[in-house]
């Protein structure tokens, strides 16, 4: 985690999220979704993330695109140990393959531009870092 | 659109508390709602609902009163701006939604007017009033019985029946099964089996009775899955319980025998 996404500020909680997003295109390239696990607490949408992805990853399947880019955000909102925030992504297009990389059928997703979107944060003193409590993607 | 989850333009809680969501919101509604079931927030391994998750919800006849978790989430009103100056990413249109999805609480809603499917809870209470059956206690030897001869119980009634029941336009399949049987002895003793026994020489629920006379009966625990509108099957969560007419037969005192006394 960088560095400047460890202040419990306005500016940390907006790197954190950030750097959560890049979790998830990681998780899409390298299909391990415990980081995802491992900086959330409670959050529905990053366990279906992570969820889906370790069945997919399961199954032998494999990402193609579907990278998320933060392209707008609005300061985030700052109460005592929590942080929201709303921002604009986009989804790239993402097919997923199988194992001999033949496309797999019902699996293949438009790019999705200018999703609103937002997250909650939640700050761990025992951890010195943030924690993603809601992710809302579109 | 999350799976497990229904949007409400509106809900609001009356002076006594009860939460009433609907799709009638006020002109420049500050919120918007999403309603989900709270196992579907809370499950953070398989993401599945057991039918045990569901709490019962008390729902006058006709209304649908479900329990589950409320979210809301902020809207660009027609100024640019939240109800609460909540920061919105430059050029984000009114009306849209903004920020992440907010818990509110869990509470038992009345959602019939977002006219949503039956819920397992709600088709649980359909089904404990449904006429089931109430199976008939058969009892080997027929007629009197014979102390130190154990008497056989069994039920040749039907296991299973299927009921089809409109829930606010919904058309609702349920199929009942008997999951438990209890056989009342009449001497104090009760005897349970999951099966519903049979005819000798393939008993399977049996008791010894002294001389006497006796009242018997099967009281049947149902259980059941549903459909609505042919979807996919799912567990009704609960079951219920049906009593059969009693049999009176006397046990006699043992004499020597020539025939199969099971005739």
């Amino acid at each position: 985690m960088p560095a400047e996404a460890r202040t419990k500020d306005a500016a940390g909680a907006e790197a954190f999220v950030r750097y959560y997003i890049a979790l998830i295109n990681r998780t899409s390239q390298v299909m391990d979704a415990k980081p995802l696990r491992d900086f959330s607490q409670n959050c529905r949408d990053c366990m279906r993330i992570a969820r889906d992805a370790e069945q997919d990853a399961a199954a032998g399947y494999h990402y193609s695109g579907g990278e998320l880019k933060i392209t707008n955000s609005g300061r985030p909102l700052m109460k005592g140990s929590t942080a929201e925030i709303a921002f604009i992504a986009d989804q790239a297009a993402l097919t997923v393959t199988d194992k001999a990389g033949k496309p797999v059928k019902g699996l293949a997703f438009p790019r999705y531009p200018s999703l609103s979107s937002g997250a909650a944060l939640s700050w761990d003193p025992s951890r010195n870092a943030w924690i993603m409590t809601t992710l809302t993607l579109g | 659109m999350a799976p497990g989850a229904v949007t409400a333009r509106y809900a609001s809680q009356n002076d006594s508390g009860a939460w009433l969501a609907s799709n009638d919101a006020p002109d420049n509604l500050p919120y918007t709602y999403r309603l989900s079931n709270p196992c579907i927030v809370n499950d953070q391994n398989t993401g599945a609902c057991q039918g045990t998750d569901f709490r019962d919800c008390v729902a006058p006849p006709g209304r649908a009163v479900q329990d589950l978790v409320i979210e809301e989430r902020r809207l660009v009103l027609a100024d640019g701006r939240t109800i609460d100056n909540f920061a919105v990413p430059p050029g984000t249109a009114p009306g849209t939604q903004v920020g992440p999805w907010i818990s509110v609480a869990r509470a038992c809603i009345d959602v019939t007017a977002l006219n949503p499917p039956p819920s397992p809870g709600e088709v649980f209470r359909y089904f404990k009033e449904l006429p089931l059956p109430k199976l008939t206690t058969k009892q080997q030897p027929p007629g009197n019985a014979l102390s130190g001869l154990p008497v056989i119980f069994f039920t040749d009634s039907p296991t299973t029946q299927d009921f089809t029941v409109n829930i606010r336009g919904f058309t609702v399949t349920i199929a009942a099964r008997a999951t438990g049987f209890t056989w009342h002895t009449g001497d104090g003793t009760d005897l349970t089996s999951s099966g519903p026994g049979a005819a000798y020489p393939n008993q399977t629920v049996t008791h010894d009775y002294r001389s006497g006379s006796y009242t018997a009966s099967l009281t049947t625990t149902w259980g059941a899955t549903f459909r609505v509108n042919g979807g996919a099957s799912a567990a009704v969560p609960g079951t219920t319980t049906t009593d059969g007419p009693a049999v009176t037969f006397t046990v006699l005192q043992a004499h020597a025998v020539l025939t199969n006394p099971y005739d």
